[in-house]
């Protein structure tokens, strides 16, 4: 147990090493089936499917009529999906002269994203370059990430680590599947909130009032917030997609109905969790160190130093929600408006929905945020109180 | 061992697997990205091996493979010029016809006269909408080769969209009379010849329609019986050689004729004339309810005896068992039942009474 306490930090670095290769390789073989056709007997027939291939040649670059347009014939072999190993020429379009953004400039030796297509085991000879092999890179990313707070964190470094992928796990197997079969998605955002805060604050903290205080806090906090947003959706009319075209691109997409203007209250609860879960748990943090340093500190005492601590964070919190959300998309929007790609006025500007949608967002996370630390105080100082009077009963 | 030590150590190694960590990620991304490791070497086996190898996937229609295998070829060997037609061919295939007129352009300058070349270059003109260049394409290589039953079909396809109907006619017959082998090619589902009768029948059937708006009876009349002669040849030619899969040549004759006896009725053609056009119709096409009835009923209306009646039972007996929820066929069925239940004088009454 001593040996395994000394090692962790090494053990869990070298484990991190062998996933982060593992997992990489893996995404180099990966496949996504797209559509696939099946006969009387749900034998697959016929399918089309997503996946990297390795550019093994150039084999002309042709140029398409006066459009400036180029189409690379490229011999790709498959390294993945059900005609791997197979090679095939595929035709990327790249237009040299316009937008270079659009642009996918592979070469030889690159892996790319692939949409392939065939039946049985015949590739169909009319493939395309979808993409870059993007992926890859942030599985390596997510590596050196996993073990920089490894070596940093030590043993706590370890538990944040568990508790990403825990999390991260949590997001993919329990939120997103009850979202696809029809669940509320701001009341199961607030379960994935819950889940979340229970396992982060068990794991990282352990069992204790200062947890328990932090997870009711957190999640008193998204509640809240979750009713504040549900009342903006009911004033401000949210659509959660604001053009008809993307909904009806959305929903071509999946058999399932899917409640847009729910997701983007969700969204807006989501990015709550973070900053609740932080402020929350330093309050409690606070509180407990005080008790422990004077336990004979009055209730009202206690939670006025608890009030204070939180205060403090109020301070740095806020401008950090507000920044934190100015720059996922306001930036763009603020950037480009009054300009030629964006000519409209400040209150037309004010009353798009992706805007207005933003802002919300801004309003309800520091709303929650605020309300998330005198809940954790009143929270705290209650358990508080709850110990000492145990106390007392059994001395 | 100090603690100081241990722990000295314990980070030099922790430091050592973050260094070895980022290195080989760093590495092994950039390998991906910007092809620093090799690519495998293609198929280095000699052109002719890899052509042989090409050619039978193609064959087989396993495209995807034989495009890999004749771009392997062209590295072997650049003056290929199969190689390069069957990849434009497998291009055009695609849709890809930039692609493919650059392959046909590279083949024709190392062989001007390849006919499946210049084939190849007027159908991806065609396809492109350049009518006037398919053309143009399609006539400087039946000067070389007149008998060439492709060029002579598409040339055909390519007059008949410009309106061209009398050099049509003569492209499809001279079409037709070349395809002497009737061999289905690559990628076609009938030999050309049939192709050409087919195509024949459509452009005068569609001339006797203009004869036909135009008050031209007589005309239209005698365009009409072209059309169904050039389909009588194609389904009889289909018959010969056991086509029995397709079935656009039997669609198209029984589409010829029902519109014959629609024209023969709208211009109250004695019913005699009517009839053996259904009667062909049945012939042409079995199973088809519509035409079983129709002739039915013509018959039942010139019927005088009771034999002349239990000949058209067999006909709305033939409607029923093939659709038994038609309810005309089950209705006349039931009819001329009853009418076959009565005695001889009755019969003889009734039949008389029918207009």
């Amino acid at each position: 147990m001593k040996f395994i306490v000394r090692w962790q930090t090494p053990i869990s670095l070298l484990i991190v090493f062998a996933l982060t290769h593992v997992v990489y390789t893996r995404m180099q073989t990966h496949s996504s089936t797209i559509v696939e056709q099946k006969d009387a007997t749900g034998r697959v027939v016929a399918q089309s499917e997503y996946v990297k291939g390795r550019i093994l040649d150039v084999v002309r670059v042709v140029p398409e009529g006066h459009s400036g347009n180029e189409a690379h014939i490229l011999d790709i072999e498959l390294l993945g999906g059900e005609f791997v190993g197979q090679r095939a020429l595929f035709r990327n379009y790249v237009n040299p002269t316009g937008y270079p953004m659009l642009n996918v400039n592979a070469t030889v030796g690159d892996i790319v994203l692939c949409r392939v297509g065939g039946s049985g085991e015949i590739l169909n000879a009319r493939n395309l370059v979808q993409d870059y092999n993007r992926d890859g890179f942030i599985v390596a990313l997510l590596g050196i990430l996993f073990a920089v707070i490894i070596i940093v964190g030590r043993a706590t470094g370890v538990r944040s680590v568990v508790t990403m992928v825990v999390n991260g796990l949590i997001l993919y197997y329990i939120m997103l599947p009850m979202i696809h079969k029809g669940y509320d998605p701001v009341w199961t955002i607030v379960l994935t909130c819950a889940l979340i805060s229970v396992q982060s604050r068990l794991i990282v903290a352990g069992p204790g009032r200062k947890t328990y205080a932090a997870i009711l806090g957190t999640v008193g906090g998204v509640v809240i917030a979750g009713f504040i947003v549900i009342y903006a959706q009911q004033q401000l009319h949210f659509t959660g997609v604001e053009k008809a075209n993307a909904v009806d691109l959305v929903e071509s997409r999946s058999a399932d109905y899917i409640d847009f203007a729910g997701l983007l209250l969700a969204g807006m609860l989501i990015g709550l969790l973070g900053i609740a879960n932080d402020a929350a748990i330093e309050v409690a943090s606070a509180m407990e160190e005080v008790n422990d340093a004077n336990p004979n500190l009055s209730i009202p005492r206690l939670m006025t130093s608890g009030m204070n601590v939180g205060t403090d964070i109020l301070g740095t919190m806020t401008n950090t929600v507000v920044f934190v959300y100015f720059g996922m998309r306001l930036l763009i929007i603020l950037t480009v408006a009054g300009t030629a790609i964006f000519p409209f006025t400040a209150m037309q500007l004010f009353s798009l929905g992706v805007v207005a949608a933003e802002i919300v967002r801004v309003i309800a996370g520091t709303l929650g945020l605020v309300i998330t630390i005198p809940l954790t105080a009143g929270i705290s100082a209650l358990l508080h109180m709850q110990a000492r009077r145990r106390k007392a009963v059994y001395a | 061992m100090s603690g100081r030590w241990r722990a000295a150590r314990l980070g030099v190694f922790e430091a050592a697997i973050l260094v070895a960590l980022v290195t080989s990620i760093v590495w092994r991304v950039n390998a991906d990205r910007s092809g620093a490791s090799p690519a495998p070497p293609p198929d280095a086996r000699p052109a002719d091996a890899l052509l042989r190898s090409a050619d039978a996937a193609y064959e087989h229609g396993r495209l995807a493979e034989a495009s890999a295998l004749y771009s392997d070829v062209l590295r072997a060997d650049d003056g290929s010029v199969h190689a390069r037609v069957r990849l434009a061919n497998v291009f055009h295939l695609n849709s890809w016809n930039a692609s493919a007129l650059t392959m046909i352009d590279e083949a024709l300058t190392l062989e001007p006269t390849n006919a499946v070349a210049r084939l190849l270059r007027a159908k991806v003109y065609r396809d492109d909408g350049e009518g006037a260049l398919a053309v143009a394409e399609y006539e400087a290589l039946l000067e070389t080769q007149p008998r060439n039953t492709e060029a002579l079909y598409y040339v055909g396809t390519s007059y008949q969209a410009a309106r061209r109907f009398d050099d049509a006619i003569v492209v499809y017959r001279r079409a037709a009379a070349a395809d002497t082998q009737l061999v289905v090619p690559p990628f076609e589902r009938v030999p050309f010849g049939i192709q050409a009768r087919l195509q024949l029948g459509r452009t005068y059937r569609q001339l006797s329609r203009v004869q036909f708006q135009a008050g031209g009876y007589a005309d239209g009349m005698s365009l009409l019986e072209l059309a169904l002669g050039a389909l009588r040849d194609a389904h009889q030619v289909v018959a010969s050689i056991s086509l029995t899969a397709y079935s656009d040549v039997r669609a198209e004759l029984t589409s010829a004729l029902s519109f014959k006896m629609t024209m023969l009725r709208r211009a109250q053609r004695p019913e005699t004339d009517v009839l053996a056009v259904v009667e062909e119709m049945v012939v042409v096409d079995p199973d088809d309810v519509a035409a079983w009835l129709d002739a039915g009923q013509i018959r039942r209306r010139a019927a005088r005896t009771r034999a002349d009646l239990e000949v058209v039972e067999t006909y709305f007996a033939r409607a029923y068992e093939l659709d038994p929820r038609d309810l005309d066929a089950h209705t006349n069925l039931v009819s001329v039942r009853q009418d076959l239940e009565r005695s001889d004088a009755d019969l003889l009454l009734i039949l008389r009474d029918v207009p």
